[in-house]
């Protein structure tokens, strides 16, 4: 069933949060993507190269809807690979019951059920303000996982057969639907009836004008010398990089200017000097800080004449 | 003016992500909601991709494909958007869907009630304007023995994929989509139990306690994983130089769900296996093949077993059953996949090999072949 009301997602006012979040800046289609899931009540399956703000995505979506309460309406669902589907509905405490039941202490069976997240979220009331809750890197999970919430996520209901059948809480649906964000790393392929539940959104690298946008935001704004140099050098690394390994992505970006923020306190004009050195096409001149930005044994090949070892 | 905006792309997109009528739905419905100005192409570009491309794989084929829809019909497109009700003006007025949307909705679907069009309600007769271009072409490529004719066949089929807005172009050609191969293959299972690395059974340790009142001792339950290991050999002789992006695709995907192992080999009698298509490199000896390699795994040979010749000839039966017989001693399951159709056997070597369990290459010769083998 479609929402009666869209609760628009703007990204803007993301931009300045004082550090209680930090600032996110999505594209047009993934602000589109947010609002065309919403609307239809549909989980948003994000993918996209690590390090690209998939995660983080949920939370600005909260942020901008709940503000300073947005804590409240947010949850999390991290996925291992030896998560199973139901610990996000409910949890039975069979060793509680065990335990119990050695001491002659047996309570009633709901006393050892706890709602997992998904669980919370279906039984939250709040009209208008439904939770957000992430289920992070699905593709961590066993194969069966995704199809295990088949059910879950489509109806919007789930059943504790622990419980009585005539228990009032035997069959537990959604009050108020929450908004899903899914993000998967692609490490498997998701099967295509869960695919077919979503609305999937691959979130691409970012272009260098958002790249610029992203570091202002983050506070990088007043050295526009840093950033103009700072990104050329980045954009000549991951051009380097091979396409099939890992690349420097956007939170590493962020982490380097960290780096290069804090020594140019003390020494700007070295840290400037350094950047300028480096040219991407006849690999010359030093990275600084490239232990930020290179992670694989390829990567230091590559870059060999450019590091201090 | 155009009833159902961008069907035939949807259509081409439902087979390859396994869409449902209500993608389709969604989408009408949203172009009849005033929010957004769906009428612009890149509005419309993104709804589409949104809601109907489930994989980021086949963003660029998708977007390929959107820019020809859109270039042919664009000011059908326009005229027919424009005039589209509003969900204020008209909101359950959305008119039926040809049937054939819901002849290609998979199984796993569920019937919903909302906005499903009357089966018995007559299909509107398309315009011209409404008939899409051909989006494939049937290859009639030369597959005789002659290296000659194989190259140019080969250099046929490179043209016509490199020339063709084909949506999902690697593998267009093929009867098989990559989900299709990788659903069916996620069957092949061999679970077994592992004594070693148990886990406490609560269950079990809660059923003993509720029974006799306390806990004598833990129970332990083995643990579970899957056993199911595969090689693929590949028949990469002349004959068989059609298929090889067919049988490259399937090898390739079961890879991806299943431990297999992918060899190639000049035709199944031969002597050596090879582990890369193209640098060949050293060659593998059948003995240590089969004393290294096979043992404990099932295997699945990919080759048309001399259909694509149509010929019969029971020299090369006769061999092929030897062979058959040496591997079956060695392997616990052995089987092949044809790609050339079922149909194409009859008095060719291919359907006089009773001993050799085959299928054609399509969902239902995988799907038989995955249940076999488990």
């Amino acid at each position: 069933m479609y929402r009666q009301h869209l609760k628009p997602y703007t990204g803007k006012g993301l931009a300045s949060t004082q550090g209680k979040i930090k600032p996110y800046i999505p594209s047009e289609s993934l602000r589109t993507a947010v609002e065309l899931a919403y609307y239809l009540n549909r989980p948003l399956l994000l993918t996209g190269e690590p390090g690209c703000g998939k995660t983080r995505l949920s939370e600005s979506v909260a942020y901008e809807w709940y503000g300073e309460e947005h804590k409240k309406y947010y949850h999390t669902w991290q996925i291992k690979s030896t998560s199973k589907a139901k610990e996000g509905l409910y949890n039975f405490d069979n060793l509680r019951k065990l335990y119990d039941v050695q001491n002659k202490e047996m309570k009633a069976e709901i006393d050892y059920i706890t709602l997992g997240v998904l669980g919370r979220a279906f039984e939250h009331d709040e009209e208008d303000k439904p939770f957000v809750v992430l289920i992070d890197e699905i593709d961590k999970a066993p194969i069966d996982f995704p199809n295990d919430l088949l059910y879950e996520l489509e109806e919007m209901r789930f059943q504790i057969p622990e419980l009585p059948t005539d228990h009032p809480q035997y069959s537990v649906s959604a009050k108020v639907a929450p908004f899903i964000v899914i993000t998967s790393n692609n490490e498997k392929d998701l099967p295509a009836p869960f695919l077919r539940r979503c609305i999937c959104h691959h979130i691409d690298f970012p272009s260098q004008e958002k790249l610029r946008e992203i570091l202002e935001a983050n506070g990088y704004g007043q050295n526009q010398a840093l950033i103009e140099e700072g990104l050329r050098v980045f954009a000549g690394i991951r051009e380097n990089q091979h396409m099939e390994n890992k690349r420097s992505s956007t939170s590493e970006l962020l982490d380097w200017f960290a780096f290069l923020a804090y020594a140019m306190q003390e020494r700007e004009e070295d840290v400037l000097k350094t950047l300028r050195a480096f040219h991407p096409k006849n690999k010359t001149g030093k990275i600084p800080y490239f232990q930020a930005l290179l992670k694989t044994p390829q990567d230091i090949q590559i870059f060999h004449n450019n590091i201090d070892a | 003016m155009i009833a159902y905006p961008f069907f035939e792309l949807f259509e081409q997109c439902q087979q390859e992500n396994s869409l449902s009528i209500d993608d389709y739905m969604d989408f009408l419905h949203l172009l009849q909601t005033d929010r957004v100005s769906y009428v612009e192409e890149k509005n419309l570009r993104e709804l589409c991709k949104l809601l109907w491309v489930k994989h980021p794989k086949r963003n660029e084929a998708f977007d390929r494909a959107f820019e020809q829809a859109w270039k042919e019909q664009e000011k059908e497109l326009q005229a027919s958007l424009a005039s589209l009700p509003t969900q204020r003006e008209q909101p359950d007025e959305i008119k039926p869907i040809p049937n054939k949307i819901a002849e290609n909705e998979p199984k796993d679907a569920k019937d919903k009630p909302k906005n499903e069009p009357a089966k018995d309600e007559k299909e509107p007769e398309p315009t011209p304007q409404e008939k899409p271009a051909p989006q494939t072409e049937t290859l009639y490529l030369s597959l005789g023995e002659e290296e000659g004719e194989v190259q140019d066949a080969e250099m046929q089929r490179e043209e016509m994929l490199e020339s063709h807005n084909f949506l999902f172009a690697k593998y267009h050609l093929t009867p098989l989509q990559d989900r299709d191969i990788q659903i069916q293959w996620r069957n092949f299972r061999k679970i077994k139990y592992i004594a070693d690395d148990q886990e406490i059974d609560m269950d079990g340790c809660i059923e003993e306690v509720s029974k006799i009142g306390l806990l004598t001792r833990l129970h332990y339950q083995k643990k579970a994983v899957n056993e199911a290991k595969l090689v693929t050999i590949i028949d990469n002789s002349a004959s068989m130089r059609a298929f090889k992006i067919l049988a490259q695709q399937i090898a390739e995907n079961i890879s991806m769900v299943v431990q297999n192992e992918v060899y190639y080999c000049d035709n199944l009698l031969s002597q050596d296996f090879y582990t890369d298509y193209a640098e060949r490199g050293e060659p593998i000896e059948q003995h240590e093949f089969y004393t290294q390699i096979l043992p404990k795994k099932a295997v699945l040979l990919i080759s048309d077993l001399g259909a694509v010749k149509g010929q019969y000839n029971s020299h090369y039966i006769e061999k092929m059953k030897q062979r058959v017989a040496e591997m079956s001693a060695i392997v616990p399951q052995i089987v092949c996949l044809n790609p050339m159709p079922k149909a194409r056997w009859t008095n060719t070597s291919a359907y006089y090999m009773p001993f050799l369990h085959t299928w054609e290459a399509s969902h239902e010769g995988l799907k038989s072949i995955v249940r076999f083998l488990k």
